[in-house]
This record gives C-alpha cells, structure tokens and sequence, in this order.
C-alpha cells in the first residue's frame, strides 16, 4: 500500500489502522499523512471510529415485521398528513421568587441558590437554581394541587426559547427532577401531563 | 426509485431525514417506509430499556409511529428527526407506564436512572441508539453481497474468521479483503449522504 501526500487514505485502511492490524511500517505512513495534516481523511478516519463504536455498543431490537408493516401501513391507508390537532399548553405563574424577596445588601453574602415557585390550577412546581463553575444544576418538583399535594409523575423537557428539546428527564415517585450541569442562558421547562403541557417560561440561569 | 439530488441521481433510501420528511409530505408512500425501517430500532429499544413488554413496545411503537405521521408538518428541525423520535417515544413510554398504575417496578426509586440516567450522560445514551438504529438502516441499504458480509462482520458475536465467512457466502476466502473494501466504501456513501456526519 503506498500512501503518499497525493492520495487520500481508503475506509479499508483506516478499518485496519483502527483495529490494529497494519504492519508498523504501513502505520507510520497512514500516521504520517493523518498529520500533514489531511483534512478529508481525518474527518473519515473520525466518522469510521463513530461507526464503528455504534456498531460494538449496538443492543438495539427491531420491531417484528408485522408491527413494522402495520405502521407502514399507516401512511399507505391515510395518503393525506392530518392538520395538527391543537395542544393545549398552560403557562405556570410564578408565585415566589427568593430573589425578589431579599434586598441588594442582604444578597451580598447570601446563599446564591435561587428558590422559585410556579403554579397552575392542577399544579405546583417548586424550582432551585443552583450555580456551580460555568454552569447550573435545575432541580425541582412536580406536585398535584388536585391531589392533595400528590406527586406528579410526568416527562420534564429543558428547551430553548426557539422550542428545541434540548434535554429530557422523567419526575421520579416523589415528582422530583434534575438537570445537571446547565450552561448560562434562557430556557423553557415543559412538562407533559398527557392530555396538556406545562410550561414554565423564560428561565434564566445565570452566571451570579 | 429515485430522485434528482444535487445534479445526480440518488437513491431515495440514502435522503437525509429532511429531504425524507420533505418527500412524505408531497406524498411519497415509499419515503414513509424509509423513515421508519430507519429508526425502528430507536422506537422499538427504548420501551423495551424502560422495561415494558414487548406487547406494549409493539403498541408504543404504532403510537410513535401514529404520532410522526400526523406530525410531520409541524417538527421543527428536520435534521434533528432522531431527537424529536426519542423524546416522543419517551413520552409515549411514560404513558403506557402510567396506563400500568403507580406500583408497577419499573417505576421504583433508581430503577430508571439505572436504566437511563437523567442528566447529560442520558442523552449520550439517546444519540448512541440513534446512531445505531441509522447504521443498521444504511447496512440494509446495501445489495445483497455487501449486506450479508458488513453484517457478518459487524453484527456476528464472535466475529467469524474470513474462511468461516467465505464459507457462508460461497466465495474464495482472497476475495474477502477486496470486497470488504468495497462494501465499506458504499457503506460510509450512504451514510455521509444520510446526513450521519452531521449528527
């Protein structure tokens, strides 16, 4: 195999590269070219190693055919996509704040953890801020106000203002949950109840 | 079946997820079906990591699908497809879980996060099946001599000798290393062309 600056390296020889099975004289050369540095085989060389470590980790499970055709069919005996159905989302109002609640002289020295309450008529949402190096831990609760106080068991969304999901969790028994290690910005919670979402709007994380 | 793309001609099955999207809503059936065989294994995993029978991943399964086709108009970023998939499937799961009552196990305190930790890592998790479910669909693009032999080498747990698979695909054992090259090329096309790059 001869590698030299004219050529680009094939998939085949950066498989064996990656699984270890050149001889070290042909490696020195594909090492060689790699740090040139070649552009286009280090971006191959790089979605080869993706490729290949979804393939070792794969555990995924196919569908049995039939399940797979009964979906397929769905777009076979609908030709014409439906309207979206409306979707009701209801935006929580914040009811305390600890921020609001201090003045300027006491913040200084204060706990920077930031206490915030958000409510709807179904439910409560106790949120804390916590800011760490850079970033910020979001963590919070879910409670029914239909229900005695009852935890909500529910799917909590962390999305941009332009509504992308940007993470996803799941409240636990006691409707507790958190998001870890948030970077600075404005986000949107939103929690699905099943027949509407809650949102909670606007949230800023800041560097204090 | 095929479409003018980029002034070639490129195979339906190799669209990134957009031009997919975009297809179906002009009213490709076969687009439909692309988008699904490639993500079927995301859909399909995820309830069963969550625990659920089969019987309920298979009902997950047409309510996800169900969900995608009516809302093919409304997802927000088309190349994100797989995001958007493993968020709505998630939900669909919490339902069926729901649907189960409160003292179903998969609900005990840690078992979840267990399974899926909540947090950054969790998404890594996500984008791993995601990959994983799209790698699967580009290997089932390929023609037969290409698919049986990447999956032979990817997928067979132990990986065969070169002998034992020249074997199963009746061909001398030399010609194993030029047609691996080959298939591997075409592999790493479809899956650039998929958009799996850019992920």
């Amino acid at each position: 195999m001869m590698v030299d600056s004219m050529t680009h390296l094939k998939y085949d020889i950066l498989l064996n590269y990656l699984e270890d099975r050149l001889p070290a004289q042909e490696r020195s050369k594909v090492e060689l070219h790699l740090a040139e540095p070649c552009w286009r085989c280090g971006r191959h060389l790089a979605l080869l190693r993706t490729v290949l470590d979804s393939v070792a980790g794969d555990r995924t499970v196919a569908p049995p055919p039939a399940v797979l055709k009964r979906a397929v069919d769905i777009g076979r005996s609908q030709r014409k996509i439906p309207k979206p159905s409306p979707w009701m989302r209801v935006v929580a109002a914040l009811s305390f704040d600890s921020r609001l609640q201090l003045s300027s002289a006491a913040t200084r020295g204060a706990t920077r953890v930031r206490q915030m309450l958000f409510s709807t008529e179904q439910v409560d949402i106790d949120l804390q801020i916590k800011p760490g190096g850079g970033d910020n831990d979001l963590l919070g609760q879910m409670l029914s106000t239909e229900h005695s106080g009852e935890a909500v068991l529910t799917l909590v969304s962390l999305q941009s203002s332009t509504g992308d999901v940007l993470r996803a969790t799941e409240t636990d028994t006691h409707g507790q949950f958190a998001f870890r290690q948030v970077p600075f910005g404005v986000y949107d919670l939103v929690f699905d109840l099943g027949n509407q979402e809650v949102a909670v709007t606007g949230l800023e994380l800041q560097n204090d | 079946m095929y479409t003018i793309h980029r002034m070639t001609v490129q195979p339906l099955a190799t669209l990134p997820d957009s031009e997919l999207i975009e297809a179906c809503l002009k009213g490709s059936g076969q687009a439909w079906e692309i988008l699904l065989v490639r993500y079927q294994r995301l859909i399909y995993s995820i309830p069963l990591r969550y625990g659920l029978s089969e019987h309920d991943a298979n009902d997950v399964f047409q309510n996800v699908s169900l969900l995608l086709w009516e809302n093919l108009g409304r997802i927000h970023d088309r190349d994100r497809l797989g995001a958007w998939l493993v968020i709505t499937t998630r939900r669909e799961c919490w339902r069926m879980m729901r649907q189960h009552g409160p003292n179903t196990t998969v609900l005990e305190d840690g078992k979840l996060e267990e399974i899926l930790p909540a947090g950054p890592r969790s998404e890594d998790v996500f984008l791993a099946l995601e990959r994983q479910s799209q790698v699967r669909a580009a290997v089932g693009y390929l023609g037969t001599p290409c698919r049986e032999l990447l999956s032979l080498l990817f997928y067979a747990e132990p990986r065969p000798p070169y002998n034992e698979i020249a074997g199963k695909l009746a061909v001398p054992e030399g010609s194993i290393g030029p047609t691996r090259s080959r298939c591997l090329d075409k592999l790493m096309k479809i899956l650039e062309d998929m958009g799996f790059a850019d992920m």
